[in-house]
């Protein structure tokens, strides 16, 4: 029974190409983050290590939420069109407790294909990422390497935590006899997603004891504390914020893209929150961190001191960071607006056949991650801002080419989303196609 | 060369001639293939204002193929197919297989209504924005679009639900919502294919009397894909396809069913 439900899983690309892109590019992007961050923990001894591990558990704590954001995507697009074919078992005469089965080894075996592609991703993009230098050389692809040992462990725990992702999807799946159908139950997601918040947060804090660091661990403590508390209000607040801008922009839509769109995003902020609210923190700390770089690169260093590299250092790991949370976020969007598209395919064929062009559909969707990520980025930089006041407003006077970077970068990362959002067009021209 | 009467003649002459009797759709010979399966084979008709087709025929006959190609969705591999607007001066006749994808589009978007089996409403979009919108997809302004929407919401006894999803519908009361959405553009012509096929038979009647009432109450023709014969029996004629020719075509007295 379980080698035929498996076999007509592959059989079907439409079924397991998303969710193994997905944890393919969560396991791999995270395995390189984690490999450079035990590159920091590992340094030698000095006196610089301790401030580079804070730097570096500063930086993981800031991508903990879009990386589990991308995995949560990655379970959800598992999900998708699972009912259809546990139906078809149910009518072959399979238990409940047997599709629960079948679920969970479904979920295990598209979990370890993407996490071992994404392996494979990390492994082969060492070399280039190798290059990058910190802490006065190029990090190297032995700087990155975790180990066997390690990788294996961090593969346990991406594995444990794609299957407890798929595990909550399992619960809004209700097993009658007369079926196989979703259940309705958002309260309960959220709140399960909370837990798995804080779960995540618990691992990475037992990530970093492993690691041999001693008297610095008070300060972890501290700094962990100080950037994950906000972190997680802002997780609650911000699908609130996103809803009020969004019902506003569908009151003033003007145009029938804009109205759809914005109708869209407040049919659910919260699931729109989750593909783009990775970057509302990146943004607000890249703000703050772009500004204070800013500032202090006004000091005048010594030529090759060791306070020159370590400050260039601070300035390319805030870009680092600010890029790799918003390449998390472009992957989110790409796989969540595919699926979307592929749930909805039977309405978008049929407005295309009434006469609403690609480009309009198109406009639609492209319309809604921008217009809700501008929504976001605004409210991010105006409350780094309001914040952090004296930094900025001093930079803005003193400094005007690192605001000016700040928001190059922004942009870019802007950009690099809306790069996220043309992956999905293949998908809109494909379903429109097949009419 | 097929006319706008059926291939045996119709027999309320007094109806008919009251009826703008000028063609609308003009196709012949059209065939379409799909790998070894001839969708159509050879379909020569005529459609006219005023008239209300019924098409019938078994599942896999063609019905859908048609529809599809005399709205411009697609285009036939062989046979012409063109399209004759009326209203507004200076409209000349379109050849609609000669054009490209995006031309047919604004076709269909500006003289072309649609309803399918399921409503294809956007769920989350309210009754009265699903109609405005088919409006301004094509640069209506939205207060314009939503004052012609409620109107026509009204028109189909749907007053009072202008702020209901989709989901908090009926599926005879998404299907006028549908017909609204399809009528409000004022289309020169509408198509529907099964747009009963998932109602009960009391509802079916009463979303076929508003798609009849709304279609040729202004004038223009309706094609129905249908398999029921309640509803072939409403339309003023029926043609019936086999294997993607057309088996029978007569106004629909005679029919009976
Ligand atoms: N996109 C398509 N690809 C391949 N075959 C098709 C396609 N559309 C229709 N067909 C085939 O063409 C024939 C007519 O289909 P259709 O027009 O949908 O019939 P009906 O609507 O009368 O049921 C059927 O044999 C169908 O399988
Ligand atoms: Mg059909």
């Amino acid at each position: 029974m379980i080698r035929l439900f498996l076999g007509r899983l592959f059989a079907d690309r439409t079924v397991w190409a998303l969710p193994v892109a997905g944890f393919a590019l969560t396991s791999g992007i995270g395995l390189m983050v984690f490999g450079g961050a035990m590159y920091f923990y590992t340094l030698p001894d000095t006196e610089d290590r301790m401030l580079y591990s804070v730097y570096a558990t500063a930086a993981l704590i800031l991508l903990v939420i879009p990386m589990l954001a991308l995995m949560g995507s990655a379970a959800r697009l598992l999900a998708h069109r699972r009912d259809e074919r546990l139906a078809g078992l149910r009518l072959l005469g399979a238990s409940s407790g047997q599709l629960r089965r079948l679920v969970l080894a479904e979920s295990a075996a598209l979990a370890v294909a993407g996490i071992l592609t994404g392996a494979f991703l990390y492994v082969a993009l060492m070399p280039l990422v190798g290059r990058l230098p910190f802490a006065g050389a190029p990090m190297g692809v032995s700087g990155l390497w975790l180990g066997v040992g390690l990788l294996a462990a961090a593969c346990g725990v991406l594995l444990v935590f794609a299957m407890a992702a798929a595990f909550v999807g399992l619960r809004r799946v209700e097993v009658t006899p007369l079926g196989v159908r979703t259940r309705q139950a958002p309260q309960r997601v959220k709140w399960m997603r909370a837990v798995i918040a804080v779960a995540a947060v618990v691992v990475v804090f037992v990530l970093h004891t492993m690691v041999p660091i001693r008297g610095e661990l008070v300060i972890m403590v501290v700094a962990f504390a100080f950037l994950a508390v906000p972190l997680l209000a802002v997780q609650l607040i911000g699908p609130w914020v996103l809803k009020l801008i969004t019902a506003r922009q569908t009151r003033r839509a003007g145009t029938a893209e804009r109205l759809i769109a914005a109708r869209n995003v407040l049919d659910s902020p919260q699931r729109m929150w989750r593909q783009v609210g990775g970057v509302a923190v990146a943004a607000f700390i890249g703000v703050i961190a772009g500004c204070g770089v800013g500032l202090i690169s006004l000091a005048e260093f010594e030529q090759g001191s060791e306070e020159a590299m370590i400050f260039a250092d601070v300035a390319r790991g805030v870009w680092l960071t600010l890029f790799i949370a918003f390449l998390l976020t472009a992957c989110s969007v790409g796989l969540n607006q595919t699926a979307q598209i592929l749930d909805q395919r039977d309405l978008y064929s049929g407005l295309a056949k009434t006469g609403v062009t690609l480009t309009q559909l198109n406009r639609i969707r492209s319309l809604a991650v921008m217009r809700a990520l501008a929504a976001v980025l605004v409210v991010a930089v105006l409350a780094a801002c309001i914040v952090a006041m004296p930094i900025v407003g001093w930079a803005i006077l003193t400094t005007p080419v690192s605001v000016l970077t700040i928001a190059a970068v922004l942009m870019a990362g802007v950009l690099l989303i809306y790069f996220g959002t043309l992956v999905t067009r293949l998908t809109m021209r494909a379903v429109v196609e097949a009419g | 060369m097929s006319s706008c009467s059926p291939m045996r003649v119709a027999v309320l002459p007094s109806r008919m001639a009251d009826m703008n009797n000028s063609p609308l759709i003009t196709a012949s010979r059209l065939t379409k293939t799909y790998g070894t399966t001839r969708a159509l084979n050879g379909v020569d008709l005529t459609v006219c204002a005023g008239e209300s087709v019924a098409v019938m025929g078994p599942s896999g006959s063609g019905k859908t193929t048609l529809m599809h190609v005399l709205s411009g969705i697609i285009t036939a591999e062989s046979g012409t197919m063109q399209f004759l607007p009326q209203s507004t001066a200076g409209d000349h006749p379109v050849t609609v297989s000669g054009l490209s994808s995006e031309k047919r589009a604004r076709l269909r978007r500006q003289h072309i209504g649609f309803v399918f089996q399921e409503g294809l409403l956007m769920p989350e979009l309210t009754a009265l924005e699903n109609v405005a919108v088919a409006l301004m997809l094509s640069g209506t302004p939205r207060t314009a679009a939503e004052s012609a929407a409620a109107r026509w919401l009204q028109a189909l006894g749907l007053a009072g639900l202008e702020d209901r999803r989709p989901g908090q519908l009926s599926g005879g009361q998404a299907q006028r919502v549908a017909i609204a959405r399809a009528q409000v553009t004022e289309p020169q012509i509408v198509f529907a294919d099964e747009p009963t096929g998932a109602l009960d038979s009391a509802t079916s009647a009463q979303v076929l009397d508003a798609l009849l009432d709304s279609t040729v109450g202004r004038g223009a023709p309706l094609v129905v894909v249908t398999h029921d014969p309640d509803v072939a029996a409403r339309c003023s004629r029926l043609i019936r396809l086999e294997d993607g020719r057309i088996v029978h075509d007569s106004a629909n007295a005679e029919v009976g069913t």
